[in-house]
């Protein structure tokens, strides 16, 4: 009797601890979230399977987010403690993710790299392309998109102006002023019909992605992002603004009250756009315009040759995930950030792996080069805490000064104050 | 418990589990997550009032409070005379009334946002607005929406121009509700029209009155879509149209500051209670009765 009980106990041992065993050995999931763009998705799709078949030890649970609901989509999921292990993030909330301590910092191993410097010398422009993605030092994602803008002329209205886009097309912002008066139509009312050139004025963020990077090129910055504070009551910063102002209320070639600029363009009423990326492309074909892409701006007095801000969207490791999860997302994030010519191809998702940018098939495209050019001599935005909080604050500035006719002298201090404030305030969170 | 005091109670568990779980429930988190310091990605911290104290010195949030009660003034009591006199003219009957009520009640019909659409397409600077007003404006452009003044009245107008006819439909079965032998034996006495409406209808009219008040001043605090879709930068030009309800959206899933997100929906809600209980309280007084 005794004999058996003790036999039936081993066993019973055996069975209970051969459970973990087997778990422990069972595919490891990996839930990626990725936004809608339905031209990558399908490719998405395609490689997961790929990447499946060839590691059987991991799942992927693909889920896709549409653009607009992705920053409440992916915090509210974050905060309930779920969310995704590995995830699509734009640039712009980065500085909040990295402040939580939501990112995970790159496995390179684990990514298919012999450490971290072999993933920058992957990439053309490695050390500041990959910077959208660098804290203190430390790595946390790889790209899937990288982008910044350049001026689209409608050729066109331009040669209905008698203007040559090859030929005449400004390179500094005094020229484009003289340029876009020429492109300006009004009507007999004063009117504008067509407008020459124009900023994008309806969103915030474009403070950041414009505005700033031309106080870049005067040698100054708006906002410190190491530091965590705010120079907006400076030369440079006026300087800006005066031209933007000018370029409203005393030149009246455009302003916040009109179409906004993409829209315009794309319709046909705007003859010059500085804010699209070269994912604008299909929609130019799409509207059936007639374009050619030529760099951005510089002031004549610039001291900064960067154009306008670099922005990106990075694969990043949720750091509450298991090491297990985080090895395979990485592995995962790897294996996705291999096939940069699928995705310039099929999508229009530039990645600036060295193995696409230096091939034949890259040289060949008439644009691209424009676009890794800019890149090259770029900035990222600022990567903040209460990134879209700080440029709220500039807008509203902006605007007091533009729309509201207050003077510079009482408003950019207040408006450096705030920020400052600000900042202050969401990296004490 | 009697059996058929336990049957009641069966038929209003469904109710009220659904009452707890999508009323009940949010309320009583959003008020806990007032009293936290709540980022969205982080769990919540406890922090007491002081979400409610620094309310007190945040620039914005007391800018809203202003932008919200201007638009609830511009929105509650034209509205309610607005569409009260509409009620009286469709009250009467004249040749194509129905046809005309049907037009007339058309704006309702379409989401808030597509009215928002469409009426940003309309009031372009330089679109069909400013070429009606041309002959009495002389101006080639106006900036309907990104002018720090025009802009909350463009918003109050497109408001009102949605809501009048709704609020209309209720005042005219208030109307229909009044028996015509009481105009008609006001009419006998020696009453105009005019008396007629202020001594019979407007008395009689006192609870359609509470009922209109209190619904339009409820969705006029909580004003959020016209001013997400519509005005610029989302609240702009310089947070002329930042209602409470927009920022309490901002706070919350645009700035990750949900601690006063909520603690900013707190005050919402004891404004519109407090602002209901004083509309009650004032309407009630000489009941009138029909029996």
């Amino acid at each position: 009797m005794f004999r058996r009980f003790v036999l039936a106990f081993v066993t019973l041992l055996l069975i209970v601890s051969m459970v973990p065993t087997a778990y422990g050995q069972g595919p490891v999931t990996v839930k990626l979230w990725m936004h809608v763009h339905p031209p990558r998705v399908a490719l998405d799709e395609e490689l997961i399977a790929q990447f499946e078949a060839e590691n059987p030890d991991i799942d992927v649970e693909y889920t896709t987010v549409p653009d607009q609901e992705w920053d409440t989509a992916l915090a509210t999921a974050l905060a309930s403690g779920g969310g995704p292990d590995l995830f699509n993030q734009a640039t712009f909330a980065m500085g909040d993710f990295y402040n939580q301590g939501i990112l995970a910092p790159i496995d390179p191993v684990a990514a298919g790299y012999a450490d971290v410097q072999a993933i920058f010398d992957a990439y053309s422009f490695g050390d500041s392309l990959l910077a959208g993605a660098v804290f203190d030092d430390v790595l946390y994602g790889l790209p899937t998109e990288l982008s910044t803008y350049a001026c689209y002329a409608n050729d066109d209205l331009w040669a209905a102006a008698g203007l040559d886009p090859a030929t005449d097309f400004p390179s500094t912002w005094e020229e484009l002023k003289d340029v876009a008066e020429q492109l300006t139509i009004r009507d007999e009312s004063g009117a504008l019909v067509q407008r020459g050139f124009d900023f994008h004025w309806g969103n915030s963020i474009f403070t950041l992605l414009i505005f700033n990077p031309m106080v870049q090129q005067l040698g100054g910055n708006m906002i410190d992002e190491v530091n965590l504070t705010a120079s907006i009551d400076t030369p440079e910063v006026r300087q800006v603004m005066g031209y933007w102002n000018d370029w409203v209320n005393t030149w009246k070639l455009g302003g916040p009250q009109y179409e906004i600029d993409r829209t315009a363009f794309l319709a046909g009423n705007l003859a010059t756009d500085c804010d699209f990326g070269n994912w604008g492309v299909p929609q130019m074909v799409d509207a059936g315009i007639n374009y050619s892409i030529h760099p951005q701006p510089r002031w004549a007095e610039a001291v900064s040759n960067n154009a306008m801000a670099t922005y990106a969207y990075f694969f990043m490791v949720n750091s509450g995930a298991s090491p297990e999860v985080q090895a395979a997302a990485w592995k995962l994030a790897g294996f996705l950030t291999d096939h940069p010519q699928e995705y310039f191809d099929v999508a229009g998702l530039f990645q600036s792996k060295k193995s696409f940018v230096e091939s034949e098939a890259f040289a060949e495209n008439e644009i691209m080069p424009i676009f890794l050019q800019e890149m090259g001599v770029s900035l990222y935005h600022p990567r903040i805490p209460g990134f879209f909080e700080v440029a709220d604050a500039l807008m509203r500035g902006r605007d007091r000064i533009i729309v509201g006719g207050e003077s510079m002298d009482v408003v950019l201090p207040e408006l450096e104050q705030e920020v400052n404030d600000i900042l202050a305030r969401a990296a004490a969170r | 418990m009697q059996r058929r005091q336990i049957w009641g109670l069966f038929f209003v568990l469904p109710t009220v589990i659904f009452f707890a779980i999508f009323f009940l429930y949010p309320i009583v988190s959003g008020l806990l997550f007032s009293l936290t310091d709540f980022t969205l990605l982080r769990p919540p911290e406890w922090v007491g009032l002081q979400n409610y104290a620094d309310l007190l010195k945040d620039r914005l949030f007391l800018k809203s409070i202003s932008v919200t009660l201007g638009f609830v003034l511009g929105t509650t009591v034209p509205v309610w005379i607005l569409s009260l006199l509409a009620a009286k003219v469709f009250y009467q009957r004249f040749a194509g009334r129905e046809i005309l009520k049907v037009l007339f009640f058309a704006p309702v019909l379409p989401s808030l946002v597509v009215v928002a659409i469409v009426w940003r397409i309309l009031m372009n600077p330089s679109g069909v607005m400013t070429t009606l007003l041309r002959p009495f404006t002389g101006l080639g452009e106006i900036d309907f929406f990104n002018n720090p003044t025009l802009s909350p009245i463009s918003m109050i107008l497109i408001n009102d121009w949605t809501t009048i006819p709704f609020y209309m439909l209720i005042w005219l079965a208030g109307l229909t509700g009044i028996p015509l032998e009481l105009r008609d034996a006001a009419l006998v006495d020696g009453a105009n029209r005019w008396q007629s409406f202020l001594r019979i209808e407007l008395p009689l009219l006192r609870p359609t009155a509470v009922f209109v008040a209190a619904i339009s001043t409820i969705n006029a605090f909580q004003a959020f879509t016209l001013q997400y879709a519509i005005s610029p930068g989302r609240g702009g030009p310089i947070d002329v149209n930042t209602t409470m309800g927009l920022l309490i959206w901002k706070y919350g899933f645009q700035f990750y500051r949900m601690g006063d997100a909520s603690t900013v929906s707190v005050v919402l809600f004891a404004l519109i209670l407090i602002v209901t209980i004083l509309q009650l309280g004032l309407s009630r007084g000489e009941q009138y009765s029909l029996e």
